[in-house]
């Protein structure tokens, strides 16, 4: 392949089998769809977009931009991509921390499995080979003492990434998680791993960053990017929002707008909020504020239980996705609390998100007595850690919630209580109070998500510009750029918050340089829409179709609270409005805008 | 006689239509009274709690925004036309020889530099820092901070952007200028 940047080199294992073959990249394939979500996306169609998620045939592929691991500023991420055992669609979930980077330095754009191992292995990537080794005496720990193990038998540098006990058990929502806390959170991708009885990826390799096709353009890439985050209100070092207090800085602005889900979204404003809001873990828990490969923004925020049952945790990322999912929305006001449950996610190996949507759905199934049995009550904290636990080695009603929320309020027969779209819980802006978001909800290509595009930087933050939250009007549009443009983003790959200070100019300008291919700022919307009518081609072939683009009936038919007093979500108007903006016919890509795009010739 | 052009929600405020003709005005402050006399809800459209002009509200006169005129005291004669901006972002898609953005999220250096590659001209040190000219077109913007309801930890700086056309759409600039502007996040 003629394109720079790549390492070229990806390995297919065969975990059946234990064959490894060693690949270059095509370099069509990268040429239409870059690398990472976008090469991993397309990797995943080339398997057959109809094998069973839960089947040796189910492809889990860790794949690299072309600007992973390089001198790019936020280009520490890896897209896992698969068949979610959750949602049935294809899916693709982020890493952070240095295993991409790590990844890139040993020589590869990304590894492929395939199969199924007969026994528990890891694979140990160095130097660009993978060997795959067995894992017996790593079965059955949970991350941190996994990683802990691999630690010390290897040194460093090295970078595991590995299921915990969620991911062995079939927990449909496990995650893969990155050096202790860092997660490929959603999808249920660690379900995957764990099926395949893949324990982890062990990474060794010393900085070997990629080198620019053309220098002289990098430079003048780079530095401009660089400079709109350092000059960036929201990321700049130390003083922009999200480097200050994290993501869970929203905590409040997402309250104002009565966006804030409590009690399993029966209302939209929390009393609490600012309890557990980013202002005052940064207060009175705060110990470090650690960050990735090549970023200066350091959004993570470290915290030191001192005091209450869990005295003495230390635990990072106290986010707001998780302080919104296993806070507000399960009426727990106690950040420590919060703290504790992400840490078991981080530790279990599951996607926190889901969790808090799945325990919240078990409270609301108590409260309406539709349980046998003591249930567990709102702002339980004891009982959620202990649900926590039993969910992660489906030990009692564990075992249920294991299977996510829409199949455990099914279990119930009680549906309507499943805040979930296509299988996958609700994220934490209500979609009441902000109608991008709902809209993004139902037509995700992956079940609720909110970073498919994230309408929020508009409806809550005014970037680029300011819309009304509440209007559906526009959202449509709006929408569809915010999600070609993070579908590009994703497939360099550089982390979502890039995009809050550049745009495609300066995804064009660093792709360019880096690989030594020419591209304009049109170009990358287009790339970007082309990955997101793959995903959705994808789906289709499924058997997904504009009927699975929907929102729990609550948010079509209840109001919620605050600003959103007199707020429903119309469903139907914004979905005509965002298939015609997209050109899809009720949610389907026609065979023509498939040949536009060139996913088929 | 004088023609005032509203657009996208104002509408709304004036029985949904698009222009309204008033009689006798002679300042921009006596045709917006004359104007609320007739459509009271356009008051909260176009003013503040204060009674001034709402920050991110454009109303420009014969394409000029009053900012850059004499604000609300601007004298009328009859012929010209007004056109009335609501808070929204994007432009419009008038006719009109202006259009106006506000935008959040990008220093004001690189608004310069977008526009600069848009064929203006790269400023010289006696033009204003918060202006860029072509031959076809001119930008000026003004900025404000604008605090993030319900954080005390986020404040954004907001451009409020006003495009001029002579021999070009300023539509058109907009829209090139906001494919580069155009941010995400998450």
């Amino acid at each position: 392949m003629k394109l720079g940047g790549y390492a070229n080199r990806v390995a297919r294992v065969d975990l059946s089998s234990g064959e490894i073959a060693y690949e270059e990249i095509n370099e069509e394939d990268a040429r239409l769809y870059i690398g990472a979500r976008g090469l991993g996306v397309k990797y995943l169609f080339d398997n057959g977009p109809t094998v069973e998620s839960d089947s040796p045939d189910n492809m889990l592929a860790f794949m690299n931009g072309p600007l992973t691991g390089s001198q790019a500023t936020m280009s520490g991420r890896l897209a896992v991509v698969t068949k979610s055992p959750l949602t049935q669609t294809i899916t693709d979930s982020h890493i952070g921390g240095w295993s991409a980077a790590r990844l890139r330095w040993s020589g590869f754009d990304g590894l492929l499995f395939v199969g199924k191992s007969d026994k528990p292995v890891y694979a140990y990537v160095e130097d660009g080979t993978v060997e795959l080794r067995p894992a017996d005496d790593l079965w059955g720990e949970g991350v941190h003492s996994t990683v802990e193990k691999l630690r010390d038998r290897y040194g460093s540098p090295l970078s595991v990434m590995t299921i915990g006990q969620a991911g062995e058990n079939g927990v449909r929502f496990a995650s893969i998680i990155n050096e202790d806390d860092r997660a490929a959170g959603r999808g249920g991708t660690g379900a995957v791993a764990g099926f395949k009885n893949l324990k982890a990826v062990v990474i060794k390799a010393e900085e070997a960053m990629p080198r620019p096709q053309d220098r002289e353009k990098w430079r003048t890439a780079h530095q401009r990017a660089l400079k709109t985050i350092l000059d960036s209100e929201v990321l700049a070092p130390r003083t922009g929002g999200l480097s200050i207090y994290g993501t869970n800085v929203l905590m409040n602005p997402v309250n104002a707008l009565g966006g804030v889900g409590v009690r399993n979204s029966q209302e939209t404003q929390y009393d609490a909020a600012e309890k557990i809001s980013g202002e005052t873990v940064r207060e009175t828990l705060l110990s470090s504020d650690p960050t990735c490969h090549a970023c200066p923004v350091a959004c993570k925020i470290e915290v030191e239980i001192k005091d209450g049952p869990y005295a003495g945790l230390k635990m990072e990322s106290l986010e707001y996705e998780p302080a919104w999912a296993l806070g507000a929305n399960c009426d727990n006001d106690d950040p420590r609390v919060i703290a504790k449950l992400i840490d078991q996610c981080n530790d279990y190996g599951m996607d926190a998100i889901e969790l808090g949507n799945v325990i919240s759905m078990y409270m609301e199934a108590t409260q309406r007595e539709y349980v046998t049995g003591a249930g567990l009550g709102w702002g339980d904290t004891e009982g959620m850690v202990e649900t926590a636990e039993q969910i992660a080695l489906r030990s009692g009603i564990g075992d249920q919630l294991a299977e996510g929320t829409t199949r455990g309020a099914d279990k119930f027969g009680h549906p309507e209580i499943a805040m979930a779209v296509k299988g996958q819980a609700v994220p934490a802006y209500d979609p009441r109070a902000l109608k991008g978001e709902a809209l993004g909800y139902a037509t995700s290509n992956r079940g609720a998500c909110h970073l498919r595009g994230y309408t929020p930087a508009s409806e809550v933050l005014g970037i680029p510009v300011k819309t009304d939250p509440l209007a559906w009007e526009g959202k449509g549009e709006l929408l569809k750029i915010f999600q070609d443009l993070h579908a590009f983003s994703d497939s360099l790959d550089l982390c979502k918050f890039s995009a809050f200070s550049e745009g495609a100019e300066e995804y064009a300008a660093q792709y360019e340089a880096l690989v030594g291919q020419p591209i304009t700022a049109d170009e990358v919307m287009t790339v970007g829409e082309r990955v997101y009518n793959l995903e959705r081609h994808y789906n289709n072939l499924c058997g997904f179709d504009g009927s699975d683009d929907s929102l729990p009936e609550r948010y079509l038919t209840e109001t919620g609270s605050g600003p959103a007093s007199e707020s429903v979500v119309e469903l139907d108007e914004m979905k005509a409005e965002y298939y015609a903006a997209r050109g899809w016919e009720d949610g389907v890509v026609p065979n023509s805008k498939l040949r536009a795009l060139e996913i088929i010739s | 006689m004088v023609e005032v052009k509203f657009y996208a929600t104002l509408r709304e405020l004036i029985d949904g239509n698009k222009s309204v003709s008033v009689e006798g005005a002679v300042t921009v402050s006596g045709l917006l009274e004359n104007l609320i006399e007739r459509y009271p809800n356009l008051q909260g459209g176009i003013f503040d709690e204060d009674g001034n002009i709402r920050s991110f509200v454009a109303v420009m006169v014969n394409g000029r925004d009053i900012r850059h005129l004499e604000g609300i005291d601007t004298a009328l004669q009859g012929g010209d036309t007004l056109d009335i901006f609501p808070p929204v972002a994007g432009g419009s898609q008038s006719e009109s020889m202006a259009t106006s953005v506000s935008i959040r999220g990008l220093p004001e250096w690189l608004i310069r530099e977008y526009f600069v590659e848009l064929g203006g001209a790269v400023p010289d040190k006696t033009q204003p820092l918060n202006q860029i000219v072509s031959d076809r077109w001119s930008v000026t913007w003004s900025q404000q901070k604008v605090k993030i309801k319900g954080s005390s930890g986020m404040g954004l700086t907001q451009f409020d952007i006003v495009i001029e056309g002579t021999h070009e759409s300023p539509q058109q600039i907009m829209e090139l200028f906001m494919k580069k502007a155009q941010r995400g996040g998450g």
